[in-house]
């Protein structure tokens, strides 16, 4: 997504040009909440506190020292571990088991319960991870957002980025594999 | 299994509900404009802070060189 021109109606006094950003960048933004570990009305509050944050810092983004892909994670990323980090909320969510609910208005065929099942099973383990490696994870699983731009928000080497994503996912194979048991 | 977790990994957790954008759209409306004129403003209180740290340096230094002329006298 070419920011630029946004920026440019926005500063023209267009707000609703933001809404563009909003659009292209919430189905990321929630992926990667998702991945967080945080549960449906968390992700949207969240989600809406960093398009709000981004908006209102819009005039310190500088197209030419990161992307904005980059800036808006960052963002997120911040938010989110703040959130997380909050030992109380932790627990609580922990001890609500917060996965994603199904959908029990309309008969599901069986692949989409299968998959739905997959998801709270993924979503319990992701929670079993430490803060740093389900970030990790958060990110890279993000399309369109490069290695180098992950490693940048979480402030570590590539290296040592592909070592947390390594350890994370040989993590979530095992809790995986102990919830298939 | 690697690439069962990595599908798994990619597929959305979470989804935005439908009206998203128009909440997000709603609160921004509520929020004052932030364009050049509130940068300016923001410039304007750095100086305001700069300009007030310099006076009050100024009063201590003039302070302490009446004490000096003071006890210096005898």
């Amino acid at each position: 997504m070419d920011i630029e021109p946004i920026l440019r109606r926005i500063a023209a006094g267009d707000r609703q040009a933001f809404a563009d950003v909003v659009r292209h960048y919430q189905r990321p933004l929630f992926g990667f909440l998702g991945r967080m570990g945080l549960d449906q009305s968390h992700a949207e509050e969240l989600a809406q506190e960093t398009f709000l944050r981004a908006w209102m810092n819009l005039g310190k983004y500088k197209p030419g020292v990161a992307e904005f892909s980059t800036w808006l994670f960052t963002i997120a990323r911040n938010l989110a571990w703040h959130e997380l980090s909050r030992a109380s909320t932790r627990r609580k969510w922990i001890a609500s088991e917060a996965l994603p609910e199904l959908p029990s208005e309309r008969p599901q065929p069986p692949e989409e319960l299968v998959m739905a099942e997959r998801k709270r099973r993924l979503h319990a383990a992701l929670l079993e991870l430490p803060l740093a490696d389900r970030s990790a994870v958060g990110l890279t699983y993000i399309k369109g957002l490069e290695l180098t731009a992950v490693a940048r928000i979480e402030g570590c080497t590539i290296g040592a980025l592909k070592t947390r994503v390594h350890r994370a996912k040989q993590r979530l194979r095992e809790l995986l594999e102990q919830y298939d048991e | 299994m690697n690439e069962d977790l990595d599908k798994l990994l990619e597929s959305a957790l979470l989804e935005a509900p439908g009206d998203f954008p128009e909440r997000v759209m709603r609160r921004i409306d509520s929020l004052p404009v932030h364009d050049s004129r509130s940068r300016s403003w923001e410039m304007l209180q750095w100086l305001a802070l700069i300009g007030g740290g310099i006076l009050g340096v100024a009063q201590l230094a003039g302070f302490m060189f009446g004490i000096w002329a003071a006890v210096a006298a005898g």
